[in-house]
């Protein structure tokens, strides 16, 4: 199966990956390229992407993809230091380092350039401080700082292919007899490096000339300040497994295994091929590095799905499930406006948009489980990506069974919201990060993972059409109102029973790996929240203390348990599973919460009031 | 079989059963118990989560802004086993057809009393073992003793010698009262306690002797959890006709030697049924971090009977009589690895595991029954 979505993926690529090459060459094998970061082996489209997201809060630079950018700071840092990158959202931040405010909040490595001692003066300060310790302000400098130090070791990366200043050999007898072409006067450290021996015998001269003698300490202090310069792109095998080196601290040490040199030389001739926009020798030295790296990984028994990477980052196919949910939605609204054949061909299409979306959005799941060899949800991220997979589908299920549009409407809606959500989470780095040693796990990843995920998921669904049936209530639709309600109970026990069976499962996995099966952890008490309240609302319909108005709204505030134990305990940053905490989000989750207890307050004394009113005469 | 209904019956009218058969009152249980989770998942912010497990989930009542009295989790889950277990004898109708039912609830009381069992009897204590050492005695987290032993003169093979220790436990103590050891013939009598204390460095040096060198002890704030206390005590010791002030802390890794007698204040102690020596620990990272992918250690259990080489890994723990040992963290003591596992000893540690299997068989019948039911009235239609 993920197999099979994997190479639908894949062969989804094709459209998308003729892609004009910007800049002079084309990228497509050089983003694909692997290095090692974060723990894991990642294409560098990945990389890229990671990086601009890290330093600018976005996966694009002036309209371009992330590793057009990265290829600039590699090849051309002097003109990508220009680029507006480094987003500083505090102005108090920039006035302390006496930087002119920008209105886009971003700014230039050139811009920040001045302020360097005062940045690392600051942080010198704040260092000590743990993070949870630190002001906005404080936190605002620290980001910058790492951003600053990360963005400096991209751009030296390849400054070892570099013509460099201090490098000069201008003489034209002595670079003769070094063996230097005759057209450039400044030389790379690869370059002087590859001819050492003539450089030696250069120094060993009599009448030594002074460039020469400067270009040697030169080399030295590169060679000193290379040394922890990491980019790690090349792949050794050992006994171990596999060993990632970078160019310049192997450069640094002086280098003796002559396939790493081999491709230390295609890195430079990578450059010089970009510089050149010499496109054919610049995909020969990209799919050469490619081919290296991936026999060596072969031979250790790794075969990371680079490609298949890259076509998921082409793709994004949950962006573009996204859209298609919505463009659904607006057919399902643009529906209602018609009646007979028009309604119903329109209401085809919206079903025929809303499968495509459901089949990329689970493809992108299938393409993340084949990329991580990972069940579906190990991250707070994917949480949101397979809510939402699940809810669209058991929606079209509801569709199928009733066929009046409500299945659709709520999936569509579903569908836009979460990935909605998942995209403002995703802007938290890698997502496909590593995971803690606890996690490492398929077995209960599997088990008790999806079914409380599978059982926020029916909660949620649940709550969702008691809003559907408020509206119909209140318009008073009683009998359609009536059907809903089933709807709300049986998605409700759907619920019940997935984060029953979760929370029974995630109590035996936490005596497998924490010596007890309970220990009131907030995220056990989150999924024990739900259990209680959904026991509570089906156990009180028994005494009849709710009813149709009672159970809808109790599933509708059964939303905000779900988000309260889902990633509302994540914020409270406390206990054994505070791996999902996150800063940003609690305002609008209080708001939400908020704005949903007044809904379901009002809303639920309006609508009853309607319904007895409409069913009064019977 | 009338006979048995009608009892049934009659046993239902009975006022204090009657409480109990109420599904009122047991939903109104429910929701205080869902009160409770949220409230003591909120507390934990900022109270940490020790503490609020001791006021809301162990305890049988509380007492909130100084005077409202509250239910503890410990009383409502006790009413809703009370509840389920008369349902279950009872209300509930034994036929076939609602044998998912039975079990469900019957899955329920096991699980809620696996969760008492475990409560009132479980141990929790730690084992911190450096690669090649050999213990059969795990540390408490919370509890102290004092131990006082005669030191003699090491076995000629090397070894350590088994020696007779005498341990008193240090709430012991809180009276104030002086406590004796007999074979010690050794008293001891408490002068000041404190819960958290650090040594005094502006204490006169004159002062009590202690192990380390200080000689003085003040109180440090509580931590939020106890164990991360270290405490301490200043105590006057009468032993072999001499008189000395002494300072015992927790925070020292040596004893303190009186003439013969040795003495010190340490975690308390629990004897294991087996040694267990640890052969290697290893660690793997995440290539290129620091984050631990996994970590295991290689260990020899040995029970009196039977010696073997175990793998205690995350998510794999070692099982052996009523305890299990787990692979909790790790750290490193110059230049050794040294590998922590938390020790639980639990007589019904099985319970819940058999409490889950009726849930799920009860589910599963409960599920399919109403599944097939709902096909044949399709049929029927």
């Amino acid at each position: 199966m993920i197999r099979g979505l994997s190479a639908l993926l894949l062969l989804a690529v094709v459209a998308f990956a003729s892609e004009v090459p910007a800049g002079k060459v084309s990228l497509s094998s050089f983003r694909a390229i692997a290095i090692l970061d974060e723990g894991r082996i990642k294409p560098l489209d990945t990389f890229a992407r990671g990086k601009l997201l890290q330093f600018s809060a976005r996966e694009t630079f002036a309209g371009k993809p992330a590793i057009q950018w990265l290829a600039r700071v590699f090849f051309d840092p002097e003109s990508a230091a220009d680029d507006k990158i480094f987003r500083v959202e505090n102005p108090q931040v920039t006035e302390a380092l006496g930087v002119p405010a920008e209105a886009s909040l971003r700014y230039s490595l050139k811009q920040l350039e001045p302020s360097f001692p005062a940045l690392q003066e600051l942080y010198r300060r704040i260092a000590p401080l743990p993070d949870k310790e630190r002001d906005p302000v404080q936190k605002g400098v620290a980001r910058l700082y790492v951003n600053v130090n990360q963005y400096l070791e991209l751009q030296t990366a390849f400054l070892f292919a570099a013509p460099s200043p201090t490098l000069v050999i201008s003489e034209p007898s002595v670079r003769a007899r070094l063996g230097l072409p005759s057209h450039q006067t400044a030389c790379s450290w690869l370059e002087l490096r590859d001819l050492a021996p003539n450089l030696m015998t250069e120094l060993e001269r009599s009448d030594v000339s002074t460039e020469v003698m400067l270009a040697a300490q030169g080399m030295r202090q590169m060679a000193g300040n290379g040394a922890a310069l990491s980019l790690p792109v090349l792949p050794v095998k050992t006994k171990e497994g596999l060993r990632w080196e970078s160019p310049w601290p192997l450069l640094s040490a002086g280098i003796s295994e002559t396939n790493l040199l081999f491709s230390i030389h295609r890195l430079s001739r990578l450059r010089a091929a970009w510089i050149s926009s010499d496109d054919a020798a610049f995909q020969r030295e990209a799919d050469g590095l490619r081919q290296e790296a991936s026999s060596v990984c072969k031979s250790a028994g790794v075969t990371p799905p680079l490609k298949l990477e890259v076509a998921y980052n082409l793709i994004s196919p949950f962006a573009n499930a996204r859209i298609l949910y919505i463009a659904a939605f607006l057919l399902l609204m643009v529906s209602w406006l018609f009646i007979g054949p028009r309604a119903r061909r329109l209401v085809t299409v919206a079903w025929g948009v809303i499968l495509l979306a459901l089949l990329l959005h689970a493809c992108g799941i299938a393409a993340r489980m084949a990329i991580t060899g990972r069940p579906p949800v190990t991250n707070l991220y994917e949480t949101f990506l397979f809510v939402a997979a699940v809810i669209v589908a058991v929606s079209l299920l509801v569709e199928r069974t009733l066929g009046n549009r409500l299945g659709l409407l709520v999936g569509a809606i579903s569908g836009t919201g979460f990935l909605f959500l998942a995209g403002r989470f995703a802007t938290e780095g890698d997502t496909l990060r590593v995971l803690v040693a606890v996690l490492d796990s398929n077995f209960w990843l599997s088990t008790h993972v999806l079914a409380v995920t599978i059982g926020y998921a029916g909660v949620v669904l649940s709550g969702i059409l008691g809003h559907v049936w408020m509206v119909q209530a209140i318009r008073g639709r009683a009998a359609a109102a009536a059907q809903t309600a089933k709807l709300v109970y049986g998605t409700q026990a759907f619920g019940l029973l997935f984060t029953f069976t979760g929370t029974i499962l995630g109590g035996v996995w936490a005596d497998q790996s924490w010596g007890r099966f309970w220990g009131w952890d907030p995220k056990e008490n989150g999924a024990l929240l739900i259990v209680i309240w959904s026991a509570m609302i089906f156990h009180a319909r028994l005494v009849g203390w709710v009813r149709e108005t009672g159970f809808a709204a109790a599933s509708m505030a059964g939303i905000l348990v779900v988000c309260f134990a889902w990633f509302g305990v994540n914020f409270l940053g406390v206990g054994l599973h505070a791996y999902g905490f996150s800063d940003g989000a609690r305002a609008a989750l209080y708001a939400y919460g908020s704005l949903q207890t007044l809904l379901i307050l009002f809303g639920a004394w309006f609508a009853h009031a309607r319904l007895a009113q409409s069913r009064g005469p019977e | 079989m009338d006979r048995l209904a009608t009892l049934r019956a009659r046993a239902c009218r009975l006022p204090v059963i009657r409480w109990f058969l109420d599904l009122r009152l047991q939903i109104l249980a429910l929701l205080l118990l869902f009160l409770l989770t949220l409230w003591g998942t909120l507390y934990q912010v900022e109270h940490g989560l020790w503490a609020s497990q001791q006021r809301f989930f162990y305890s049988w009542f509380f007492v909130s802004g100084g005077f409202f009295p509250f239910p503890g989790a410990k009383l409502v889950l006790a009413y809703l086993f009370v509840s389920l277990l008369l349902v279950t004898v009872l209300r509930l109708s034994y036929r076939a057809q609602k044998t998912g039912l039975i079990l469900i609830h019957w899955g329920l009381l096991v699980l809620l009393a696996g969760g008492g069992i475990t409560h009132f009897q479980a141990v929790e204590s730690f084992l911190s073992l450096k690669e090649g050492e050999r213990s059969n005695l795990t540390s408490d987290y919370r509890n102290w003793e004092i131990s006082v032993w005669t030191e003699r003169a090491q076995a000629t093979n090397g070894l350590p010698e088994k020696r007779a220790v005498e341990a008193i436990d240090t709430d012991r103590l809180l009276g104030g009262k002086a406590v004796v050891f007999p074979d010690a013939a050794l008293t001891l009598i408490p002068r000041r306690l404190f819960q958290n204390a650090m040594p005094n460095i502006e204490a006169p040096p004159s002062g009590p002797q202690s192990a380390s060198g200080f000689t003085g002890l003040s109180a440090a704030a509580q931590q939020t959890d106890p164990a991360q206390d270290l405490p301490g005590g200043e105590f006057t010791v009468l032993a072999a006709g001499a008189t000395n002030q002494i300072l015992l802390w927790a925070g020292e890794a040596s004893p303190l030697h009186l003439g013969e007698k040795t003495i010190q204040l340490r975690r308390k102690r629990h004897p294991l049924p087996a040694s267990l020596a640890l052969k290697r620990f290893t660690k793997e990272e995440h290539p290129g971090t620091a984050v631990a992918r996994r970590y295991e250690s290689r260990v020899q259990l040995s029970e009196p009977r039977l010696s073997r080489e175990v793998l205690i890994r995350m998510n794999e723990p070692l099982r052996f009589a009523d305890y299990t040992v787990y692979q909790s963290s790790y750290s490193e003591e110059e230049g050794v690895p040294v590998s922590v596992f938390a020790v639980v000893k639990n007589g019904g540690r099985i319970v819940p595991y058999l409490a889950s299997v009726l849930l799920f068989l009860g589910m599963l019948i409960h599920f399919g029954i109403m599944l097939v039911g709902r096909i044949r009235r399709r049929e029927a239609r």
